[in-house]
């Protein structure tokens, strides 16, 4: 008998749909049929006729269950080796920005500072030295490219190692776009794969929110360089943008903004922040942000499918690659396992999110024994504990295997735990599936569009330069 | 299409995408934000 949880039936525009949580499977049903599998999965007493409905769609689930191909777990438990596959390097915390919403306290962390050689030296021995093939390594702060002496020693650090055969390092950066030179150009063309620039739409929101300490407008110095950087198309680049109670109505507009830098990623977020905080979205705001979300990533999907670029097109994109591979995700992201943050002092976290919170502080790349002291593997085991199918909430929810759970610093913010659901992460994800997938489903219901759709799909996949897809159609003229 | 006592039932079909996994898993390895704020990242996918 397929369990509640393993089965979900959504509605849109008078079409119902049936997804099977284990196959990773949809159908549309036809609309009494769409009734009755909401009241049994809402748990309601059926009447006789509806029970009776309810038990031949519950057979063909069942039946279908059983003769489906199981799906593949992405990335379980038993996947993840001892390998740190990425870190995030605070190589400065310090910044020249003062956003309203830094949960970093202006890029400090409480411990204003710059890497130093030493530090950095000893970070990429501890986690890049054993001959394990490709990593990556993300310049993070504060802002990074305020210590760019730095970043350019990482860089000739991460070439010896690749000559050494002891590391394949991929370098990427998240920075405020206000600082740009011929040097910094030539760096970011010869050594960055990925490049995130935070900027958060039309020059006034901007510069409301991300506030320059000497006064000019961050919009226009970042919005200048950005352009700069980005000429010539070496590296993978994208937008982090923060919506705030100021901009929650504006999305459309923030997006258009961005895109018209060209064709990087955008990715829309609300802030961070706690409850009663001015910038904080209310639940209608918060609602109404969501809607717009769900919007831009249907816009995202036609764009993809007609072959353009396609820049906000995260969800779809996860989406349409669990039906396709027919996968299971059990993870938000590799945070605490395969991926970890350095700070500027050496202090282990289990990703940026988690610095400063010294319960979760793992130790110090100075400790040589650090990747098996106690403390180290304790934490390490708790995130990889954390999957879907442990986490109370998630277990017993439809949608977890698309989603994976929400960040495990948003449920440690809110729970003090960082297993439990984030109400608000759920009305997400759940908004975001049930508003695209009927788009997902009309453009697969063309086997021409179907066959368009998985070609770009793979190319995007295979073909990309870090994260963009190259269409050679698209450059032939 | 399967019809069984004007119960309609039609199976969505999506195309395989084999030997994509791997790549799939590095694109997303980062896949919680590298910035400030919200629930989800934008470092995943990109195109």
């Amino acid at each position: 008998m397929v369990a509640r949880k393993d089965f979900h039936v959504f509605s849109k525009n008078d079409q119902s749909y049936l997804f099977l949580t284990q196959p990773v499977s949809v159908f549309k049903v036809d609309a009494a049929t769409g009734v009755v599998l909401r009241k049994a999965e809402a748990g309601e007493i059926l009447d006789p006729i509806s029970e009776q409905r309810w038990r031949k769609v519950e057979t063909f689930m069942d039946n279908y269950c059983r003769k489906a191909p199981p799906a593949k777990v992405l990335r379980g438990p038993g996947d993840i080796t001892s390998k740190v596959s990425g870190i995030y390097l605070f190589v400065s915390q310090e910044c020249n920005l003062k956003c309203t919403y830094c949960y970093g306290g202006e890029g400090e962390y409480g411990k204003r500072g710059r890497m130093s050689e030493q530090i950095l030296v000893q970070a990429m021995e501890t986690f890049f030295s054993k001959g394990e093939g490709n990593h990556f390594l993300i310049f993070f702060g504060g802002e990074p490219l305020m210590n760019f002496p730095l970043m350019k020693k990482t860089a000739a650090l991460g070439e010896s190692f690749r000559n050494q055969g002891r590391a394949d390092i991929g370098l990427g950066i998240v920075t405020n776009g206000t600082f740009c030179n011929d040097e910094i150009k030539k760096f970011f063309d010869d050594h960055i794969v990925d490049a995130t620039f935070s900027l958060d739409g039309p020059g006034e929101l901007n510069d409301a929110q991300r506030i320059s300490k000497n006064g000019s407008s961050v919009f226009a110095a970042a919005g200048k360089n950005i352009r700069k950087l980005t000429a010539g198309g070496t590296f993978n680049w994208g937008f982090r943008s923060i919506v705030t109670s100021s901009g929650y109505d504006r999305v459309g507009e923030i997006y258009d903004t961005l895109e018209g830098f060209g064709p990087g990623g955008i990715g829309i977020v609300n802030v961070d922040a706690p409850e009663g905080d001015a910038l904080y979205l209310d639940d209608e705001q918060y609602h109404r942000f969501v809607a717009q979300i769900t919007e831009i990533n249907r816009r995202g999907l036609r764009s993809f499918i007609e072959g353009r670029q396609a820049v906000a097109f995260e969800y779809p994109f996860y989406v349409m690659f669990h039906f396709v591979s027919r996968s299971h995700a059990l993870y938000h992201c590799n945070a605490g396992s395969n991926l970890l943050a350095v700070t500027a002092e050496g202090d282990v976290y289990p990703c940026h999110r988690f610095v400063g919170e010294e319960t979760f502080k793992m130790g110090n790349v100075v400790d040589p024994g650090l990747r098996e002291s106690p403390r180290f593997m304790a934490i390490r085991q708790q995130f990889i504990d954390s999957t879907v199918d442990r986490r109370v909430g998630c277990r017993d929810c439809w949608a977890r295997y698309l989603c994976g759970g929400a960040c495990a610093k948003y449920s440690y913010a809110e729970h003090g735990d960082i297993d439990p659901p984030v109400e608000r992460y759920c009305y997400y994800m759940k908004t975001v599936i049930e508003g695209i997938l009927p788009d997902i489903i009309s453009a697969v219901s063309d086997p021409e569009t179907r066959r368009t759709l998985t070609m770009r799909l793979k190319n995007a996949v295979s073909n990309r330069r870090g994260s963009r897809t190259v269409d050679p159609s698209a450059h032939a003229s | 299409m399967e019809t069984k006592d004007a119960i309609e039932i039609e199976e969505v079909v999506f195309e395989t995408l084999d030997g994509c996994n791997e790549a799939f898993e590095k694109m997303t390895m980062a896949a919680c934000c590298s910035t400030e704020g919200g629930p989800m990242c934008g470092c995943g996918p990109q195109m």
